[in-house]
């Protein structure tokens, strides 16, 4: 069932001569509860379209559907909810509030919509993070990899729709980039998230159901990976 | 080009934003420091001038000189010009009642001295001869000897000797001295003028001026001298005097800070204190602001600074960078900090210089001075601040780690205690509330400036209106508020003479309302049981009380005026002779502050006797019975007089009657002339000035010899509203001044924040917190950082508010009321929080419409 639809998606970044294509023509279609690993070498122009599906970086052409909506044909306070309920986004760096502690960053799209904290889920989240003995600290206070599952603590909190992470391991270890992953595939196994994940790591891309390859802004490679 | 200074300037080239704040601060502190250096200079200049023009240019006085050493004077280069006054002697002053003041002391001035030295005449004329004399008013006042225009003085004149030494005006009266009486002359009095200002206080003669002639045969002269290095003046005295007498032009030197008059050193102290504060102010605000216009980007600057050490740059060549970087930025914003200032402060004189002529000196032009080196200062204080505040970074970051300070993880870390917020907090006011508090308690530090900055433009904006406020109500009650704007007061004049003045007065250009009076002294004897229960002390135990009273009496179309005003009837025929109608009131309570009066009397009207004072005692042959009515009234204001009555001001009740001048006759049938406390002429007029003048010219042509006093009222007036408009103009300058330094410091440190936030608001953005929260927050947080600077501004400015109001309760003006400033403190409020809410909300603008991942992008690449 088809969940999610790029057409046409084009990023340019500067002007004239000094035009740069970060996004050439992408087209792609995604069913509900896919796992995909984005590759391709650096500036291929993979993490710009996880920002685009995310709702975070407007396209120069193209449109992108979720569950049929248009991302980028809803008013800014529209788009704003839409990241706040539907996308759960994992930088490379984390990203999180300094001011606010681990509960609340991990809260913090359920704050945002002035809902009650489920506290059950949050506990479970803790749980399943290893944080329950530093939910009331401050990022300053906690390690890479820590701050790392914060912010997917974060991206988690709603049970989004769909899961993107941008090279969630980059800066990590190799045991943090084992829990983390495992902490995805798991929520994505649970909730039936929708998974797309960029990555330069082959051993991480080939976990995933499907592969699409990026190169010069172009989908060059899209395929199934196959498990004995 | 040095690659370092390519480096410089393309990073002030590439975040032109910064660089146009930091220049827009150098600017405006070298524009606020030149204006108020520019402003004082000019305002003390144009105050010398105008004393020079009052009391004369002359610097220095020599007394009783010769012909040499005048000579020797006009000779020295130093000396721009000299003004010579012949001594003619002293004579004993007749009468006399201050013993240490016994003499006339008679000089002689030519056309010269009469042009150089100024001479405020207040009746009469200029002597024409060297028979004719002008009497110093303070004769009468101070030496207690009455003389008039038109007296006839025959004085033996000589030295004052102390054994084989001639005194001078110099050496105060001893009673061991001896007059030397060398001739006898006889003058006539043509004119009475205010004390000259070269005559000491200590000086044992009044100083007559008479006018030099052939006749005139002085050998002893008085030479005023004026330098061409004013400073000099003291040291040169000292140089040159020679064993001869000399004093000091004090009311012009003490605008030059040269007068050592004791008096004047207040005053010093007092000008130089002010301006010294202001100065400060305003350099501190000033030193602050480009101060924080460099600190605010300190840690993009370390970052820059880190990255050119890592590539093997060595501190030297950092120094060599941020300093050229300062040179830049005060290279174009010093010129337009001066420019800006001479320009601004142009403007103001332009726009209060036509006042500043309306007070005390007229026809002296308030110019814009501009002191060469206050400018030189103001451009050495700019580049010194410039210096160090771009130096700073340079320093901090040369003792960190280079990776340091490309990560910039030497930032203090958060403490987590501190980032706890109350939960009502998040229940009242929701996400935004909570982490607007969070903000505001992280960056405190860098928003200290802030709030700052806004404490002390609270401060400064209520204390500087609390002065306003409080000098208004000094001079709203030190203000000679009148009925009229010109009156002219005699006490000697027949009604006859005064009755002919008016009519020939008739014709005054500008006058549209006129009238006489004459307020004359009486006894009234009063029954005992008249008298009401508060007034019982006043009776004691007997029948009849005398009270002394005065009577005004009006011509016949004031008096109906005032009674039509009044709402009383002005006929009462009751057959008991005589009537008058009269105000009676007894002050209430004498401890109270404000004045509250009850009736004097226990009815509305009471029988009396009416007694005339006459030279001074009532005269009982010449008693009168008449019916008094009391009514209330506005007393009508008297005409101008110095002299005063016995009883008048200090005690305890009013009793003044009013009636017709017809009744004045009737009353004077018995062929007396009662004590007149002064008779006169008073004017409403649409061009008072011009008036005066043809007034003037009315009593020359006329002839009046009597003693007169005439006195333009709408110009006092005038010049209380030019004091209290100069004291606004003062006080809102130095406002503007203060908030244009404090705007410009919120604007700049809240905007460059905002900037440095940019990265986190994208990240709240991009979890998904919409325009609406992030303006929620924002707002938030200017409320935080808006009430923290209140409430320490609010309750500090009402304080110095006090403070002021004390310094002038206790500094001789104690009959204002402290008035807590809530105006001035409401609009404190509001334009703190305007100020803040515009500065934030004009930072985000821009971010709201910018790509989230391009915010986030330093992290993310």
């Amino acid at each position: 069932m088809e969940f999610l639809r790029i057409e046409n998606l084009c990023k340019f970044y500067g002007k004239g001569e000094n035009q740069v294509t970060a996004l050439d023509h992408v087209s792609l279609t995604v069913t509900k509860g896919e796992f995909i690993a984005i590759v391709g070498a650096s500036g291929s122009g993979k993490s710009t379209l996880l920002h685009a599906i995310a709702g975070v970086d407007v396209p120069s052409s193209g449109n992108i559907y979720l569950n049929g909506q248009d991302v980028y044909g809803q008013s800014r306070e529209h788009l704003a909810i839409f990241r706040r309920r539907q996308i759960g986004m994992v930088y490379q760096f984390h990203n999180l509030i300094p001011t606010l502690n681990v509960v609340e960053n991990i809260t913090l799209p359920v704050l945002m919509d002035r809902r009650k904290v489920n506290q059950q889920r949050l506990n479970e989240l803790l749980a399943l993070l290893g944080l329950e003995e530093r939910k009331y600290h401050l990022p300053n206070q906690l390690s890479g990899g820590q701050q790392q599952r914060v912010a997917i603590g974060r991206a988690l909190m709603n049970v989004p729709a769909v899961m993107l992470a941008d090279e969630p391991t980059g800066s990590l270890d190799s045991k943090n980039s084992y829990e983390i992953m495992k902490l995805l595939k798991e929520s994505h196994k649970k909730y039936q998230q929708t998974l797309l994940l960029v990555t330069h790591d082959e051993s991480i891309a080939l976990q995933a159901d499907r592969i699409i390859t990026i190169a010069d802004g172009k989908v060059v490679r899209d395929g199934r990976v196959k498990r004995p | 080009m040095n690659i370092f200074y390519k480096i410089a300037l393309r990073g002030m080239q590439n975040s032109r934003a910064r660089t146009m704040v930091t220049i827009i601060g150098v600017a405006l502190s070298t524009a606020l420091i030149t204006a108020v250096i520019t402003f004082g200079v000019s305002l003390l200049n144009y105050a010398a001038e105008g004393a020079a023009q009052k009391y004369g240019a002359w610097q220095g006085l020599f007394w009783d000189v010769d012909e040499d050493f005048i000579q020797r004077q006009n000779n020295n280069a130093a000396v721009a010009q000299t003004i010579q006054t012949e001594t003619v002697g002293y004579a004993m002053l007749r009468g006399g009642v201050n013993a240490d003041k016994p003499y006339l002391y008679i000089t002689s001035f030519d056309e010269e001295a009469f042009a150089a030295l100024p001479i405020s005449l207040l009746s009469g004329r200029m002597p024409e001869n060297s028979n004719e004399i002008l009497i110093a008013s303070h004769v009468a006042a101070n030496g207690g000897v009455e003389l008039s225009v038109g007296d006839q003085l025959t004085l033996g004149i000589g030295q004052r000797m102390a054994g084989e030494q001639v005194l001078s005006q110099q050496d105060a009266y001893a009673a061991d001295e001896l007059l030397q009486v060398e001739q006898e002359q006889t003058y006539t009095v043509v004119g009475i003028y205010l004390r000259p200002s070269f005559e000491a206080y200590t000086a044992p003669g009044y100083t007559a001026i008479t006018k030099t002639d052939a006749a005139t045969t002085a050998d002893r002269f008085n030479l005023f001298v004026t330098l061409h290095q004013p400073w000099q003046i003291r040291s040169y005295m000292a140089d040159t005097a020679d064993g001869y007498d000399y004093s000091f032009n004090n009311k012009v030197l003490r605008f030059w800070g040269l007068s050592e008059d004791s008096a004047d050193t207040i005053f010093n102290t007092l000008l130089y204190a002010i301006g010294g504060v202001v100065l400060a102010i305003v350099v501190v605000g000033s030193v602050f602001l480009i101060y924080n216009g460099f600190s605010i980007s300190l840690n993009e600057r370390i970052q820059q600074i880190g990255m050119l050490a890592s590539v093997g740059a060595t501190a030297g060549q950092l120094r060599s960078v941020v300093l050229f970087e300062g040179l830049c930025i005060g290279l174009v914003g010093i010129p337009i900090g001066i420019l800006l200032g001479l320009c601004g402060m142009q403007i103001v004189i332009w726009a209060v210089a036509q006042r500043f002529n309306a007070i005390l000196y007229d026809g002296v032009p308030l110019v814009m001075q501009i002191s060469i080196w206050s400018i030189v200062g103001t451009v050495l204080l700019s580049l010194l601040t410039i210096f160090i505040s771009a130096y700073i970074p340079a320093a901090k970051a040369s003792n960190m780690p280079v990776m340091a300070c490309i990560r910039q993880s030497n930032e203090a870390m958060l403490d987590p205690k501190r980032m706890n917020t109350p939960k009502w907090l998040y229940r009242f006011f929701g996400l935004e509330g909570m982490l607007a508090l969070k903000n505001f308690r992280r960056n405190r530090k860098q928003y200290g400036s802030v709030v700052l900055s806004l404490v002390l433009s609270v401060v400064l904006f209520v204390s500087a209106s609390a002065f306003v406020l409080d000098l208004r109500q000094t001079m709203e009650q030190t203000a000679v508020a009148t009925t009229y704007d010109i009156g002219l007061g005699t006490q000697d004049m027949s009604d006859a003479a005064l009755l002919n003045l008016y009519d020939s007065l008739q014709q005054i250009n500008g006058v549209y309302e006129s009238a006489y009076q004459a307020v004359v002294e009486y006894r009234c004897d009063i029954p005992a049981d008249g008298f009401s229960e508060q007034a019982a002390a006043m009776v004691a135990d007997r029948d009849v009380v005398g009270l002394p009273m005065e009577i005004h009496f009006l011509d016949d179309a004031a008096y109906q005026r005032l009674l039509a005003y009044a709402g009383v009837e002005p006929t009462v025929e009751d057959g008991q002779g005589m009537h008058l109608f009269a105000v009676a009131k007894l002050r209430a309570d004498s401890d109270a502050d404000t004045d509250s009066y009850v009736d004097l009397f226990s009815s509305g009207s009471i029988y009396a006797d009416i007694i005339p004072v006459i030279h001074g005692v009532a005269d009982e042959e010449q008693e009168q019975a008449v019916s008094i009515t009391l009514v209330e009234l506005p007393l009508p204001d008297i005409p101008p007089t110095q002299k005063q009555t016995s009883y008048s001001e200090q005690r305890e009740y009013v009793f003044e009657a009013v009636a017709p001048w017809s009744l004045k006759a009737q009353l004077e049938q018995a062929g007396y002339t009662a004590d007149c406390r002064v008779n006169g002429i008073t004017f409403c007029s649409v061009q008072p000035s011009q008036s005066v003048t043809e007034i003037r010219q009315v009593i020359t042509d006329v002839g009046v010899t009597d003693q007169y006093f005439l006195l333009n009222f709408a110009e006092i007036l005038e010049e209380n509203k030019s004091y209290i408009f100069i004291a606004n103009v003062f006080a809102y300058t130095f406002i503007v001044i203060i908030s244009l330094i404090a705007i410009a410091n919120v604007f700049n440190t809240i905007s460059t924040n905002m900037r440095l936030r940019r990265h986190e608001f994208a990240m709240l953005r991009s979890v998904g917190m919409s325009d609406r929260m992030f303006h929620r927050m924002l707002c938030f947080e200017c409320l935080f950082y808006g009430m923290k600077a209140l409430v320490w501004g609010l309750p500090l400015s009402v304080l110095a508010a006090w403070l002021i109001y004390s310094g002038l309760f206790f500094g001789g003006a104690d009959t204002i009321q402290f008035i807590i400033p809530w105006g001035s403190m409401g609009i404190s409020v509001c334009s703190v929080l305007i100020v803040i809410g515009v500065t934030m909300m004009y930072s985000v603008r821009k971010m709201k419409t910018e790509n989230i991942i391009d915010a986030l992008g330093d992290a993310l690449l």
